[in-house]
């Protein structure tokens, strides 16, 4: 008969045992279970066709991972079995995962990806548009190195006048991320550039994992300033390529995407201000023309005028000719005066006989005297 | 004003020049606006100075912005 144990004194027993045995283990499984209570430490499952483990993952080893675990997700986990006496029970304290089959930093890039996506981080309705000549231009990148070079280079090359203003930051390792994210606060709270370029050189998964953290995220998204992003190689992405405004290929892209050809504008504009006295050029020909028109045209108003009013005037000349006291003379009348010719004489009434009158003919006149009065009757008949 | 909306404005003149329905006075009075706008757009370009600056973080906390020596590698 063995030795009756109390359940401390098993317990113990096995803890020593089994705390010993197992201090080291990598275990893979599905999480199934998953708990995140708000101590920070995470509780699951892993399990496989027929069994289950219970895991604990706590806050300080918890805040290390990538990527977020959730259900269903198959892993690796590694660390130590420990006895939870109270329960009786036995579980694996996690110190690291590993997601199975794709790296851990792969995850990590399409789950941030696909939150900040449902987000609307990466909205293009959202993004800035970059300005066409800007007076400085902010870069986020490590002072020394090509990617500054390349970017210095290129912008001397299309515009020998840039104003570059660089926030030297580390762009790889611990703390490259938080660094990177001030630095593009620190421009905007400055406001002294009106865009930014994000740069690095290329470089693997892991040289380039600072921009796929959500702090950096979050500032391009926060800035009020565009922001370019430019980092590695052409084929990599990023998350910050995908939050900012405007993605270059490389960094000496990302310099000839924000600064403009000082050549192409001088060209540009010596083309508009010919194309401007061209314009002047073509106006005033077509103003002469315009003018000439007129002329022409008031000239020809004029013509008809004369020419209306000429026969206007031949009508009166025919009238008046018809008029003519002197045509009528030529007719045969003739025209009784007072001897001094001032009023012809309409009536015998008021002649007295010895007096003088001028008789006028069409021809001349001549004076007469008047022998006798002879009051006609047929002169009241024109009455 | 920008100098983008600048040139942007020089070409909308050009345009209305070489419409059919503008007035003598007003296309010469357009003519100077261009003329003008394309004088500023120049200057804008020929006042841009070259300059290559770093921030440098002061003890305080403070942004010191000094010119950019390259340093090596």
């Amino acid at each position: 008969m063995p030795k009756i144990l109390t359940i401390s004194e098993l317990t113990r027993d096995l803890k020593e045992v089994l705390e010993n045995i197992f201090q080291e283990v990598c275990v893979e499984g599905e999480i199934s279970n998953l708990r995140l209570p708000g101590s920070g430490h995470m509780y699951f499952s892993l399990k496989d066709t027929q069994c289950a483990l219970r895991c604990v993952l706590f806050k300080n080893a918890g805040v290390r991972l990538k990527f977020a675990p959730a259900d269903g997700l198959s892993v690796v986990a590694s660390g130590r079995i420990g006895v939870y006496g109270r329960d009786g029970t036995y579980q694996l304290y996690v110190n690291a995962l590993e997601p199975k089959g794709t790296g851990a930093l792969q995850l990590a890039f399409e789950q941030l990806k696909n939150r900040l996506a449902q987000e609307g981080l990466f909205d293009e309705g959202r993004k800035k548009a970059l300005p066409f000549l800007p007076e400085a231009i902010g870069v986020v990148t490590s002072p020394t190195g090509a990617v500054i070079r390349d970017i210095l280079q290129i912008l001397e090359r299309r515009f020998p006048q840039a104003h570059v203003v660089i926030n030297p930051v580390r762009v790889q390792g611990e703390g490259a991320a938080v660094e990177i994210a001030r630095a593009v606060g620190e421009f905007n709270a400055w406001g002294g550039v009106d865009v930014i370029i994000l740069a690095r050189g290329g470089g693997s998964l892991e040289d380039l994992w600072s921009f796929n953290e959500e702090v950096v995220a979050r500032a391009i998204y926060a800035s009020h300033i565009p922001v370019v992003s430019a980092v590695g190689h052409e084929t990599d992405y990023t998350i910050a390529d995908f939050v900012a405004d405007k993605r270059a290929p490389t960094p000496s892209a990302a310099a000839e995407m924000v600064m403009p050809s000082r050549a192409e504008l001088d060209e540009r504009i010596g083309h508009l201000v010919r194309h401007l006295w061209r314009s002047l050029a073509d106006v005033v020909p077509q103003h002469s023309q315009h003018i000439d028109d007129l002329s022409d045209r008031m000239r020809r108003a004029l013509v008809n005028i004369f020419e209306e009013k000429r026969i206007q005037l031949d009508g009166f000349c025919r009238e008046l000719e018809a008029l003519n006291p002197l045509a009528i003379l030529r007719r045969g009348y003739s025209v009784t005066m007072r001897q001094d010719g001032a009023k012809a004489l309409r009536s015998v009434r008021g002649m007295s006989a010895g007096e003088r009158i001028r008789t006028r003919f069409a021809d001349g006149s001549c004076v007469s005297r008047v022998e006798e009065i002879v009051d006609e009757p047929a002169g009241r008949r024109k009455r | 004003m920008g100098f983008e909306e600048d040139l942007k404005k020089l070409e909308k003149i050009i345009d209305d020049l070489h419409s059919e329905k503008i007035s003598l006075e007003k296309s010469i009075e357009k003519f100077e606006d261009g003329v003008k706008l394309a004088d500023h757009c120049l200057k804008t370009l020929d006042g841009m100075k070259k300059k290559i600056e770093v921030i440098a973080k002061a003890k305080d906390g403070k942004l010191k912005i000094k010119p950019f020596m390259e340093e090596a590698d």
